[in-house]
């Protein structure tokens, strides 16, 4: 597998973290968690999950809690914690810049399919 | 339980190992014609049984994680299976096959960007196995041939020539063409992919797989069409006969090429005591070749005897290797007890003799000589009178009137 660091977060995985800020949970908790959160905005297959389960852990961001027969609950950890909240000053820092930019007045052009 | 007949086919996965999205359209096809995957082995086969029909199913590679899975973890089959999927087969080093008939279960892979980290693990995994396993086996073999070739012992070249089939320089070119192209295109396939998961779209759904099984059909079996074709040309390329072997009294076609008794000895040999055994053949670097043993009784007593083997090269290079190789050859013909001599060629481009007896005790004496000219060689074996030293001239003139 690929040993790139995390630099940033996609938002399935920020919200994957999000899932764990208040309560360990087990990988189907975590996609119910986000369904409900989000109302269905941030989809989040099986597959997609285990893959950033799997990079977490190996980042040290979730560690394994509790084991029960093939179901396993994770909890965020120190790390994991600073990677959300860098996380989150990032995105908080995008949505400044863009209410900033939105006060002034903005340029609209005319796209190709607007011209049909 | 009475016994059931069960309609079972296997089928290959159409469009090559690491085209994920095509080979999913044709599970699906497959399943909506009423044909079910049961499993996949570790070759990319599928196993189909015969059911009823399906429009919703739908089937989904996963790429493997590491090389060493063999099976998906627990966890992610526990994960799997609580969405609906069901696992069907691994194939080893490449992924895992998933399917669901429920149309609300969600897509296994939600996030491009992060399968596009997967697919590069693949592209890493594939271009490893492709250097050590296809390009690391060619590289030894051709390393081999290299070393032959290069050599200055051995008849690599001059082996090849007389052995091959013609045209089978143009297949063994063609078929390491038709494995490069093949390579190439799943390697563009697969980087394609890449990029387009790493800009965040989603792999196209459904993908179009017919045109590519085609294509992969044909390079198949092109590929062992032509490994046949070259294997039986090894013992196919023998030179042909011409004419009746030994028959008395028959002279060469015009074309032949071969130095004359008559115009060696100068003399004038009984037609009806003479015969000869000719064989030709072409071939893509040498395009003509005669190999002619002359025999003829002298008037008073005796007999001569003269095997001479022409080669038109393509070129003067490969012709002054010929030329090389023949030289190599006579020499281990005599156990390399001696070695052939360079002469001063005159008009020739080089010239080897030696002189040997004979292996069988008779003490009679063989001449061993190779004539090189422009693109024209000529090995001779001559027992007889004259001293082949003494006509390199002649020929010269019969090499240099060949073009």
């Amino acid at each position: 597998m690929g040993k790139e660091s995390l630099k940033s977060l996609t938002e399935s995985m920020f919200y994957v973290l999000l899932a764990l800020l208040h309560q360990e949970r087990c990988g189907t908790e975590i996609v119910a968690c986000i369904d409900e959160m989000t109302a269905g905005r941030v989809p989040l297959g099986p597959g997609t999950l285990y893959t950033i389960l799997g990079k977490f852990q190996e980042e040290g961001l979730i560690a394994e809690t509790a084991v029960e027969g093939r179901k396993k609950t994770y909890g965020i950890t120190e790390r994991g914690l600073a990677m959300y909240r860098r996380e989150l000053s990032r995105l908080r820092l995008c949505v400044e810049d863009g209410e900033r930019a939105g006060r002034e007045p903005v340029k609209i052009v005319p796209s190709s399919q607007d011209t049909e | 339980m009475a016994n059931q007949k069960v309609n079972q086919m296997g089928e290959h996965l159409p469009a090559g190992i690491t085209d994920l999205a095509a080979n999913e359209t044709w599970l699906e096809d497959r399943a909506k014609a009423g044909w079910l995957p049961v499993r996949i082995n570790r070759w990319g086969r599928v196993l189909f049984e015969k059911g009823e029909p399906t429009q919703t199913a739908r089937y989904r590679f996963q790429i493997l994680q590491s090389d060493r899975e063999k099976e998906p973890g627990q966890e992610q089959m526990e994960l799997n299976q609580a969405f609906g999927w069901r696992y069907l087969g691994t194939v080893p080093h490449y992924y895992h096959l998933w399917c669901t008939d429920d149309p609300a279960a969600p897509e296994l892979d939600t996030e491009p960007t992060l399968q596009a980290e997967s697919y590069r693990n693949m592209l890493r995994r594939e271009l490893r196995s492709d250097c050590v396993c296809t390009l690391g086996v060619n590289a030894v073999i051709i390393a081999l041939m290299l070393w032959e070739l290069l050599s200055d012992r051995g008849w690599f070249l001059l082996e090849r020539v007389r052995s091959f089939m013609p045209g089978c320089l143009i297949l063994f070119t063609l078929l390491v063409s038709c494995e490069v192209v093949s390579i190439w295109l799943q390697y563009r396939t697969l980087k394609q992919d890449i990029r387009r998961l790493s800009a965040g779209i989603s792999l196209e759904r459904p993908a179009e797989y017919r045109r590519k099984k085609r294509r992969i059909q044909l390079v198949s079996w092109g590929t062992f069409a032509l490994v046949w074709v070259l294997f039986l040309s090894r013992n196919a390329g023998a030179p042909k006969p011409v004419g009746v072997p030994s028959e008395y009294g028959t002279r060469p076609p015009a074309d032949t090429v071969y130095l004359d008794l008559s115009a060696l000895e100068d003399v004038s040999f009984d037609e009806e005591d003479r015969s000869y055994q000719i064989r030709t053949k072409i071939n893509e670097l040498v395009p003509r070749m005669w190999f002619v043993r002359q025999n003829a009784g002298y008037p008073d007593a005796g007999d001569a005897v003269l095997d001479t083997e022409y080669y038109h090269a393509l070129t003067e290079g490969l012709a002054a290797r010929l030329a090389q190789e023949l030289v190599n050859e006579y020499q281990w013909k005599k156990q390399n007890e001696q070695d052939m001599i360079p002469v001063e060629p005159g008009m020739l481009d080089g010239f080897w003799w030696m002189r040997a007896e004979s292996a069988d005790g008779t003490g009679e004496h063989w001449q061993y000589a190779v004539a090189l000219r422009g693109q024209n060689v000529m090995g001779l074996i001559y027992r007889g009178r004259e001293d082949l030293r003494e006509h390199r001239d002649l020929i010269a003139q019969l090499l240099e009137s060949r073009g």
